[in-house]
């Protein structure tokens, strides 16, 4: 799942796709370097600017529809909080809301029952979108995030979203400090094992940066390693910034693991 | 006869189990031990008595941060905790009188009262830049060089609320102390915010008395 961002403010890429052409051009990019999905986004995940429903969906609606016009079975997703964003959206042929702040509307999953669209469930501890941790504390992050998340997906599928529509993601970062997200990665194979296929968005986040010490920006290896661990793991949707080494780390998993045969077999076998 | 108050953050990062690589804490924790030690060697007691809040956002069984964060810093400093006063961090202004009445009440001690300012004093802080964290910070700040006991309990709950003040509820108890017992001056003060939070060490003291 690739990230597009239109925002002129996001974390990693600082606005390189706010342009609508620009973002368009990210979207052929990385569809040509192998990327499932696109996850379409218009309002940054850190705290700034209010930005309401109008000029979210601004930034996202005529998007999508130019995007799902250029690409009739691309999967498109679209981060959003909002059931009228989503509404939105999905009008135009979005085929996945990433609800990334926990179900912070409720009305969210009606959404995605009426037009048969995905649902990403997430874990954030049930803190107000865009807002940070401070001084959050669980007894057992990963035992309060099974518990959210099942309670969400199955709240889902109660509202008429198909239960095979449904992902679940333990949100790394978002009500959640570096020791959380670790240990999330860590046990991630306690939600793997739940019976929903579960995304992960570790891409340049701060767990990684403070686990290695390293900024924005050079981040890229730490989160390959992140990515590697919840791979064998098991999940099995990755929302990303770099799609092409994302794809190199994910098909060594899957090849080690037997999930894939490896590319080309010649060395001993001549 | 009075006791020393000392103020101290209740930042997480004060803790072991908190601590990685880099110990981020280092001087901050350093100078609140320095803190607790002056004052209960000023006090002539090796025991201190926490006043801490409860934690905004519980979300588990553990003491709130402040009750951990007090016991490590006066392990640290090699003291006891006699007592424990948790106030709860929303709690109304009286119910801080009323709890810092009962205090001063019972044989004076030396407190350790574990609280910070807002956490909204930059666009990187926990909760963001709010624009009003400045001067509410300032005000704790100055009540606290003042040893100002009615300044302190002249910060409003609503607006400390806002801006993430965890420690406003914990300074009111100590501030209704001082009020009873009176007399005390402040004799240190460090101030800082690495990290977009209002950091206080602050040693309030009482007069020392000839013999």
């Amino acid at each position: 799942m690739a990230i597009v961002n239109r925002t002129p403010d996001s974390f990693y890429d600082k606005g390189r796709t706010w342009a609508e052409d620009a973002a368009f051009d990210r979207v052929r990019q990385v569809v040509d370097q192998g990327a499932d999905l696109v996850d379409i986004g218009g309002i940054k995940a850190a705290p700034g600017a209010e930005i309401d429903a109008a000029e979210e969906k601004s930034r996202v609606v005529g998007f999508v529809e130019r995007v799902r016009g250029a690409y009739p079975d691309l999967v498109i997703s679209v981060d959003t909080w909002r059931s009228e964003v989503a509404r939105a959206v999905c009008e135009v042929g979005a085929d996945l809301i990433n609800d990334a702040w926990g179900g912070a509307d409720p009305e969210l999953p009606s959404v995605a029952a009426e037009f048969g669209a995905s649902l990403v469930c997430t874990h954030t501890g049930g803190v107000t979108p865009r807002t940070r941790p401070h001084r959050i504390e669980y007894d057992d992050v990963v035992a309060d995030a099974r518990a959210s998340l099942l309670r969400q997906a199955e709240r889902a599928v109660s509202m008429g979203v198909a239960r095979d529509r449904v992902v679940i993601d333990p949100a790394h970062d978002f009500g959640k400090n570096t020791w959380h997200s670790l240990e999330v990665t860590r046990r991630l194979d306690e939600l793997t094992t739940l019976g929903w296929p579960v995304l992960v968005s570790l891409s340049n986040k701060d767990f990684v940066g403070e686990a290695l010490d390293l900024p924005v920006g050079e981040r890229l290896t730490g989160t390959l390693a992140a990515t590697a661990l919840c791979a064998w793991h098991g999940a099995q949707v990755y929302r990303v910034h770099e799609v092409v080494e994302t794809r190199q780390v994910l098909d060594l998993v899957s090849v080690v693991a037997g999930d894939l045969p490896p590319a080309r077999t010649v060395r001993g076998l001549a | 006869m009075s006791s020393s108050v000392v103020v101290v953050p209740s930042a997480p990062l004060l803790l072991p189990e908190y601590t990685g690589r880099q110990d981020v804490g280092a001087d901050l924790r350093a100078r609140c031990v320095e803190a607790v030690q002056a004052a209960t060697d000023a006090d002539g007691t090796d025991r201190v008595v926490l006043v801490v809040a409860t934690d905004r956002e519980q979300r588990g069984t553990r003491p709130p941060l402040g009750q951990r964060v007090g016991r490590h810093l006066a392990g640290l400093a090699g003291v006891g905790v006699d007592g424990m006063v948790v106030v709860a961090w929303d709690a109304p202004t009286a119910e801080c009188r009323a709890l810092g009445r009962h205090l001063s009440g019972r044989p004076a001690a030396t407190l350790v009262v574990v609280a910070d300012g807002s956490a909204r004093r930059g666009e990187k802080a926990p909760g963001h830049l709010d624009e009003r964290a400045a001067a509410v910070d300032e005000s704790i700040v100055s009540a606290l060089r003042a040893a100002d006991a009615d300044a302190l309990l002249a910060l409003d709950p609503a607006l400390c609320a806002d801006l993430l003040v965890q420690g406003r509820a914990p300074l009111q108890v100590a501030a209704s102390v001082m009020a009873a017992r009176g007399g005390l001056s402040c004799d240190a003060l460090d101030v800082s915010d690495p990290y977009g939070v209002l950091y206080v060490v602050a040693r309030l003291t009482p007069p020392i008395t000839a013999p």
